[in-house]
């Protein structure tokens, strides 16, 4: 599993080298095709069809939502291109939480979507994490994951910025 | 069942033989056996319209969402389209290996991918030098 600095690394690349960290502005850029459609429960789905990526987002969410999970599965398309081209080991990978691809896939959407500046602003204002996600406009699960790999890369956070491990181990 | 077995047996029920029902639908003898041994699918969407209309069966009796994609995928691009398309549903067959999805879900699931994949030839074919 990849650490959280390699990860950051990754996030700042991207969104230097096509100056946007608005996730379907990326899948144009990048050449990845975001479709909609009722897919019951599941929220998003990651495949690669005859030569082609999509990105698959539920119908039935929120805008907001979607955008979460555009980045969520674009993650994987950045993370995981490969590996997503074996379809029966993907799907295993996916629910074997030991492989970690879906918290990787979350830590790298995390540092997509915010800046160290702006959550190290609002936290210093004194802002809970579910304040932080409601004026980022992002899950107070990212902001937590956030906070976690800002943590890991040497900032000092205190307090209500404990992650919640089933969000780690699962899809957002 | 197949679509094989399923076939097999409204034909023998009503005592029909291979050459037979071939020749009612206006193929070969061979394309039956192939059919019931499950080594080919049809190649066109109304040969299972003709199968429905002779046995009284409608034709989601006959076939399932999965082996319907295989054949219009066939009909549309031919045997390497029915290729990819049984490969894809073997695919999307093992995705649900892991279980958190129930029936409803998967067939929902299973129809976005399968106009991912009709798509995906659609896209291509703009960009071959055909």
């Amino acid at each position: 599993m990849m650490n959280c600095e390699q990860i950051y690394k990754i996030a700042n690349q991207l969104t230097k080298r096509y100056g946007t960290s608005n996730p379907f502005e990326l899948c144009t850029r990048m050449g990845v095709n975001v479709r909609y459609a009722d897919l019951g429960a599941l929220k998003g789905m990651y495949k690669y069809v005859k030569r082609n990526y999509f990105i698959v987002i539920s119908n039935k969410l929120s805008r907001r939502t979607q955008y979460l999970v555009c980045c969520h599965e674009l993650c994987h398309h950045i993370l995981h291109r490969d590996a997503s081209k074996n379809a029966m080991l993907w799907d295993n990978m996916l629910f074997d939480k030991s492989t970690g691809i879906e918290q990787e896939a979350n830590m790298l959407a995390a540092e997509i979507l915010m800046s160290d500046e702006e959550v190290c602003q609002l936290a210093k204002d004194g802002k809970s994490a579910g304040e932080i996600a409601s004026i980022l406009e992002t899950s107070v699960d990212f902001v937590k994951l956030k906070a976690y790999c800002m943590k890991m890369r040497g900032y000092d956070f205190k307090g209500d910025f404990a992650v919640n491990p089933n969000f780690l181990s699962g899809k957002i | 069942m197949s679509f094989g077995e399923k076939l097999k047996e409204l034909r023998t029920k009503a005592n029909m033989s291979q050459e037979q029902l071939a020749k009612e639908l206006g193929i070969t003898r061979r394309s039956i056996v192939y059919y019931e041994t499950a080594r080919r699918y049809p190649k066109k969407r109304e040969i299972l319209t003709g199968i429905s209309k002779i046995f009284g069966v409608a034709i989601d009796y006959l076939v399932s969402d999965r082996e319907d994609f295989i054949v219009a995928a066939g009909e549309r691009y031919g045997a390497s389209g029915a290729k990819d398309a049984s490969q894809l549903v073997a695919e999307i067959g093992g995705l649900f290996a892991g279980g958190s999805l129930n029936d409803e879900d998967k067939d929902k699931v299973f129809k976005a991918i399968t106009d991912l994949y009709f798509e995906s030839k659609e896209i291509n074919k703009k960009y071959s030098n055909k």
